[in-house]
């Protein structure tokens, strides 16, 4: 991380492959005949990260914290309101699709469910022919070759390039759109909840060939996500956030072991454990406050009607700042990670007795 | 356990009918659930727990499914499967109540929450007990730790958070006082905080009614940490059930084994999951023998897993039981946690 900058660390100047500032998102909500606007949803408020050469960063958050809006403001499926994406140096923001089609051969987008994205019509074969024809690259007779390759690398028997997508498991519909998106050899890859709608057994083949991929072709990943858990096995750095903002972004290791910012804590804590030795003694922060509404965020910190370490401060808004071990913290009361933990234990109790 | 069983399925099958095809989803599934405990049902897609869960209420559309054998003894009532239209809908809501994934599928969107609470508690009741008001749904919304009850009784599903209508759904489920709670994946829409939040609702509500509950879920975690005793299942049958601490301690049928060491975990260390190779069979392809033999380690190659179907067999502690053939040859405690 560079000292003495306001944004999170990322990869340097000359290895970095996207760098996101100040990211805004409203969007307007109209209500009556006339489709007044009455208010905005800020979906994305003020968001900063950069992302290094094959490193994988993941976006986690619940529903409405805006994780999604970020992904689609990044590869140009939305405007963004305010604040700037830049794509390998180059400020990409507000291209219109003809300037970023040639962005998007670098760039890919893999959505959570892809029987949404994939043509029923199009054998598997062709769906990533087809992607493959966009770059103008080699003969048909190359390209069906090509996809073959494609599809082996992803996990896919070759006999299953004639197969229609309906044939094909959700695990193996996802191989299927992680193999057209590398079609067009792209750098970065944006995953939004990639492994969400898969079962279990699944879910661990496609982290895995996740992590093949990335080292084979030095991929670099957004990796959106709700679960913890797959977050854990798959992500270099973590950003957090709550209500359009990221409240806490550092590496994996002090995200997972020493959270500063309190939603991170109950957030890891709300996480099920798959061990039931214990679980009686398992202290749990429960948050009870209802999630606030991204059209009517709480003045100050977002998080301070829910939060159990709630201080007068936190009527005013808690600036992102270096809390030590490369992490990031949008909370007033945040000291060094590691002076923290005993004070989430203490607070701990508190919330359980 | 030494408590008679509260409900006992016995060997219940399941069948669905689509284009000419017999597919069975469920098959030969036994098990007992006791007064006061939880008991998981957990399994991947298409393993049949839902429909096991919902044939005992006989709440699949018939046709397509069809029970095809088996009895549900639930204590004081006798077979559930046997039963009248009339008596069923005297046990359900009343004897047992269901809790669904999805809680605005449930709820009358035209109706106050307060009002649809009442209603339930209405149905089971004689006439010169009085109609139930808005007083008693209070109560309940209090229960599940709705903030406002009397504000919050008088509003609209609409009105409520996802987290606030489940709750809502569980007070409801607690309106007659049932001894046996079918919560079918009541989490699984909900965001982690609040999920936390319903759980430790439900649990509550368990403990205060000391009614029997199936807990239907597809997270292993949710298992360990509300279930006492827990059945895998995969590809329509049991594979092993027994208390949760054995099964997770020491699976001893090797698909239980694969899930649990698949699993991604937060204290984890480790990037790579070991995982179960190929793919869940679909209903219309199932192989034949073991349903798990072609993606098993222990049973590759083997005939007796190609061709015979192992059934529930009892093995170690009291209570377990693993439908494998070869359930010897298992490691006896394996490391469980992915890392090491």
């Amino acid at each position: 991380m560079t000292a003495g900058s306001t944004e999170p660390a990322g990869g340097t100047a000359s290895n970095e492959m996207l760098r996101v500032e100040n990211l805004t998102k409203h969007f307007p909500l109209r209500s009556g005949v006339l489709g007044r606007r009455t208010g905005s949803i800020r979906a994305v408020d003020g968001v900063s990260f950069s992302l290094g050469r094959g490193e994988t960063l993941a976006i986690v958050g619940e529903s409405g914290s805006g994780k999604s809006t970020i992904a689609r403001l990044i590869i140009g499926l939305h405007r963004p309101t305010s604040g700037r994406v830049l794509f390998r140096s180059e400020d990409i923001t507000g291209y219109d699709d003809a300037r970023m089609r040639r962005i998007w051969r670098d760039m890919q987008f893999v959505f959570q469910d892809p029987h949404a994205s994939l043509d029923p019509r199009m054998r598997a074969g062709q769906i990533v022919a087809e992607a493959l024809a966009i770059r103008r690259e080699g003969t048909v007779a190359w390209r069906a070759e090509e996809a073959v390759r494609l599809l082996a690398l992803v996990g896919l028997p070759a006999e299953h390039a004639t197969r229609y997508p309906h044939e094909f498991s959700g695990g193996q519909r996802q191989r299927l759109g992680i193999a057209r998106a590398l079609a067009v050899r792209p750098k970065l890859l944006l995953l939004d909840e990639p492994v969400s709608a898969l079962d279990v057994s699944m879910q661990a083949q496609l982290i895995n060939l996740l992590h093949d991929l990335q080292a084979e072709l030095n991929l670099s990943y957004v990796f959106i996500a709700h679960d913890l858990a797959v977050v854990r096995h798959i992500a270099h750095r973590v950003a957090v956030m709550y209500l359009g903002r990221i409240v806490e972004i550092g590496p994996r290791q002090e995200i997972f072991e020493q959270p500063s910012h309190p939603y991170t804590q109950a957030l890891l804590s709300a996480v099920p454990i798959p061990d039931p030795e214990g679980r009686e003694k398992r202290s749990r922060i429960v948050l009870r406050g209802e999630p606030p509404s991204p059209s009517d965020p709480p003045s100050g910190c977002p998080f301070r009607t829910r939060c159990f370490k709630v201080a007068p401060i936190c009527s005013t808004e808690p600036p992102l700042r270096d809390v030590g071990g490369g992490v990031m913290s949008a909370c007033h009361l945040a000291g060094p990670a590691a002076a923290n933990s005993a004070g989430a234990a203490e607070a701990k109790g508190t919330v359980d007795a | 356990m030494t408590a008679e069983p509260l409900l006992s399925v016995r060997d219940l099958s399941v069948e669905f009918r689509t284009g000419g095809r017999s597919l069975r989803a469920v098959e030969e599934v036994s098990f007992d659930l006791f007064p006061g405990e939880v008991l998981g049902l957990v399994g991947e897609s298409g393993s049949g727990k839902s429909v096991t869960a919902m044939s005992l209420l006989r709440l699949l559309a018939e046709p397509p499914a069809r029970i095809t054998a088996g009895t549900a003894h639930l204590s004081g009532t006798g077979d559930l499967l046997k039963l009248s239209p009339r008596a069923l809908r005297r046990v359900r809501g009343k004897e047992i109540a269901v809790i669904f994934q999805d809680p605005m599928t449930s709820l009358n969107p035209v109706f106050t929450v307060g009002n649809q609470i009442a209603e339930a508690i209405g149905l089971h009741r004689r006439r010169r007990e009085g109609r139930p008001g808005y007083l008693e749904a209070e109560g309940l919304l209090e229960l599940v730790e709705i903030p406002h009850a009397a504000v919050r009784a008088r509003q609209y599903p609409h009105e409520y958070s996802g987290g606030m209508r489940q709750r809502a759904m569980i007070a409801m489920s607690l309106a007659n006082d049932p001894k046996v709670i079918i919560a079918d994946e009541p989490t699984t829409a909900l965001d982690v905080t609040v999920q936390a939040h319903v759980l430790e609702v439900l649990r509550a509500a368990q403990e205060r009614t000391g009614a029997g509950m199936i807990l239907i879920t597809h997270d292993l975690g949710v298992i360990a940490e509300m279930a006492d005793r827990v059945a895998v299942m995969y590809a329509g049958r049991i594979v092993e059930i027994g208390s949760v601490r054995d099964i997770f301690r020491s699976p001893r049928h090797p698909y239980t084994a694969g899930l649990l060491q698949s699993l991604p975990r937060i204290d984890g260390t480790s990037d790579r999951l070991e995982s179960i190779p190929g793919q869940l069979p679909g209903l219309a392809d199932m192989p034949p023998g073991c349903r798990f033999h072609p993606r098993c380690a222990l049973g590759a190659g083997r005939r007796r897993c190609q061709e015979e179907k192992p059934t529930l067999f009892p093995s170690g502690e009291a209570g377990r039981a693993v439908a494998c053939h070869f359930q010897d040859e298992m490691p006896i405690d394996p490391a469980m946690r992915a890392a090491s």
